[in-house]
């Protein structure tokens, strides 16, 4: 049997073991989900031609008349004459397999999906009022606006297959996401629900104020999401889940109560090594710029995802990946890349007494949009946090002016993800590559820079690199017990840099950083910082907002 | 037993136990009275950043002969004096989070989900857990001194402290 089919094999039983438990989504509950098989599928292309549908709103004449470029408002205006929908949704409903929705100038409110549950919908409204948001694929089918504002269902037979609705197209035509606006009036947990939908390319709008979600992706192959600006989520700007062949592209993402990207459950199968079409990574995002959030780029179990040339700057933590929660198909983390990014300024600290009182005392609906109220907690001040992973790489890289450390790596024990098999406690925080980053060095240039080299000015983080010093077990995830099928690698550092050559800050110090690749031999930790970490799981943005022994949540002094 | 003979019984009871409390309930020196007893000397270590806060870890042994369910929202901290401190606890044996927001989870979380989270410890007889209790040191001259538990109580070893404070 092939690695890649035992990894599909392996997701089914990871799949049918999470029917029996309440399986996650960007930590909310969720059904039990599947990866899709990774040789079928591939990552959708934009496409310019094919049947259309077009829609509008009655105030759009006025908005195309104030786009600039003569050419973009001429076609709006011819588009216009063509234009036969009021809201997106009923173009969706209307739509068949490789349709072309597009989207004029104007503010979506889609009001039609906010009306009272449809005959038949009463228990799913009522059950989705009572906050039991896990509906199985068959009731979101029947009940497509119970909880998402435009819901795009692409699997008409139950064999989680796309086969109606694929391949659609949702574009606004204005001349960036702004004409475009979906607002979400936080009255649904999605703005956006791609399920099922295999091929869906979303471009150009900008989406707010949803409960959850303001772009939800699930059990699709084959998504792109580009030139989308994901605001005011009260969780998830934009959020894939057990996807596969997808892209978040030229995004903007900020504001969101938990993280402003979540490609969560990425594809399992891969293990760094490439499907049919020779793609390593299965998501991959790339020239975003995710701010203001509590992470900029989160995904339990976010696997086989590649993270490229984006921005992650002023979150209260940049980037986070982890092996933390149970319910998530793809448990550990593995095999991850984050490379030519800029990390920095994630000081943003959003666990002060004064936003505690606003959050615990002001109701979601009434909040204001810039004042994010954290869903999870986080140490604030950190560039990149690896929690749990396994192979994952940290590449060139410009990381600087994060207070608490420009990077932390820490184990997880197996039982905090609900695996009881005893073997397999040690087995994250393993093989990690740490390599060629430029670290408290802030470029010249943010908008040039050349990713190969190391010049700036100094802007240091806490630490350059903090490790508790585990160094986990290489434990073949499909396997019980701990098979071991790695004797090079372990983790490692090597070739990074601090300010003008220097050797960049770690704790521990630099000479117990393994150079590359690693030293493959199992050991527990420093058992005093992985204690540092525990009373933060105390947590709780109502009844212990500042739990003693837990630092994350004061504003480290600027370096 | 009639209903008046066993609520008697009862009122007793608590009688006994008030008795023991006022006597010293709640430090596990005296002999077969609590639950839980530690099997080690637990673990003291000072954050580096936070010089007035403890940290806590240490193994504790079910030495009843009943299965006990602990909840970490229960415990208590309290000094020398027997003045509650600002404390927290988990059974969880490393950082972790909930799968569901704490504010919108479900109103009834199963308890295979709460002890995964630390929430919640199930101990058989005989059986052991751990447990991270962390703690704001009172000021003055007043120290944390006893972990109290719901049903039972923990004194925190002097020494656990003294030996681990030291090296930061």
């Amino acid at each position: 049997m092939s690695v890649l089919r035992i990894g599909i094999v392996a997701a089914g039983v990871v799949a049918l073991i999470a029917l029996m438990l309440p399986a996650g989504a960007g930590a909310h509950a969720e059904r039990a989900t599947f990866f899709p098989d990774p040789n079928q599928g591939d990552f959708p292309t934009y496409r310019t031609d094919g049947p259309s549908l077009v829609v509008c709103k009655p105030n759009s004449r006025y908005r195309i008349a104030q786009i600039a470029d003569p050419d973009l408002r001429r076609y709006n205006e011819e588009l216009l004459s063509r234009c036969t929908f009021r809201d997106i949704q009923a173009a969706v409903n209307r739509a068949a397999n490789g349709y072309r929705i597009l989207v004029l100038p104007g503010v979506y409110y889609e009001k039609p999906s906010n009306g009272p549950a449809p005959a038949g919908c009463e228990d799913v409204y009522q059950r989705t009022a009572n906050g039991q948001f896990a509906l199985s694929y068959e009731e979101h089918r029947q009940c497509p606006n119970a909880q998402n504002l435009i819901a795009v269902l692409g699997d008409t037979d139950g064999d989680r297959i796309c086969d109606s609705k694929c391949n659609i197209q949702i574009e606004g035509t204005g001349d960036g996401p702004e004409d475009v606006r979906i607002n979400g009036q936080k009255t649904k947990l999605n703005v956006i629900r791609a399920d099922r939908a295999d091929g869906i390319y979303i471009k150009n709008m900008t989406v707010w104020y949803s409960d959850f979600n303001n772009i939800y992706v699930l059990e699709t192959n084959g998504f792109r999401i580009d030139q989308v600006v994901s605001r005011y989520s009260r969780e998830y700007g934009i959020l894939s889940f057990t996807s596969d062949h997808g892209i978040y592209e030229n995004c903007e993402a900020s504001h969101s109560g938990d993280s402003g990207l979540y490609p969560g459950s990425g594809p399992n199968a891969r293990h760094g090594q490439p499907d049919v079409h020779g793609h390593v990574y299965g998501i991959e995002i790339r020239h975003c710029v995710s701010h203001h959030n509590t992470i900029g780029e989160s995904g339990t179990a976010g696997n086989g995802t590649w993270s490229h040339d984006n921005v992650f700057r002023n979150n209260a933590i940049g980037i986070t990946t982890d092996s933390f929660a149970g319910g998530h198909p793809g448990m550990p983390q593995d095999s991850s890349k984050w490379s030519h990014n800029l990390i920095y300024s994630n000081n943003n600290n959003i666990f002060t007494d004064d936003r505690d009182a606003y959050c615990q005392n002001t109701p979601w609906e009434e909040r204001d949009n810039r004042k994010v109220c954290p869903t999870f907690q986080v140490p604030v001040g950190t560039g990149l946090l690896i929690a749990g992973g396994n192979a994952n790489k940290v590449e060139e890289n410009y990381v600087f002016d994060n207070w608490r450390n420009g990077t932390m790596l820490f184990w997880v024990p197996a039982a905090l993800r609900g695996e009881n098999d005893s073997e397999k406690t040690y087995d994250t925080s393993s093989n990690n590559q740490y390599l060629r980053n430029c670290m408290s060095t802030r470029p010249f240039d943010l908008s040039a820079v050349d990713f190969t080299t190391c010049e700036g000015t100094r802007d240091s983080n806490g630490k350059d690199f903090w490790w508790d010093e585990e160094e986990g077990n290489d434990c073949v995830e499909e396997q019980a017990g701990c098979v071991d099928n790695d004797t090079q690698f372990g983790n490692c550092w090597s070739g990074n840099q601090g300010f003008d050559g220097e050797t960049p800050s770690s704790d521990p110090v630099d000479v117990l950083l393994p150079m590359c690749p690693g030293l493959d031999v199992f050991r527990p930790g420093n058992a005093d910082k992985q204690a540092f970490l525990v009373p933060c799981a105390t947590w709780d943005p109502m009844t212990n907002t500042d739990p003693p022994g837990c630092d994350w949540f004061t504003t480290p002094p600027e370096p | 037993m009639e209903a008046p003979r066993s609520a008697t019984a009862a009122l007793v009871a608590v009688f006994v136990c008030a008795l023991a409390f006022a006597a010293g309930c709640g430090d596990d020196s005296g002999p077969g009275r609590e639950q839980l007893t530690w099997i080690d000397t637990p673990d003291v270590v000072v954050p580096p950043g936070l010089k007035t806060d403890r940290i806590l870890r240490g193994d504790v042994r079910n030495d009843s002969n009943k299965k006990l369910r602990i909840e970490a929202a229960k415990v208590r901290v309290y000094d020398d004096r027997g003045h509650r401190i600002k404390g927290s606890a988990t059974f969880a044996a490393g950082y972790l989070h909930s799968l569901y927001p704490p504010t919108r989870g479900p109103s009834n979380v199963p308890d295979y989900e709460l002890e995964r989270i630390g929430k919640i410890a199930t101990i058989d007889a005989g059986k052991s857990a751990q447990i991270t209790v962390s703690w704001r040191e009172p000021k003055g001259r007043r120290t944390a001194a006893r972990i109290d538990y719901g049903t039972g109580s923990l004194r925190i070893p002097p020494e656990a402290k003294t030996r681990r404070e030291r090296n930061f």
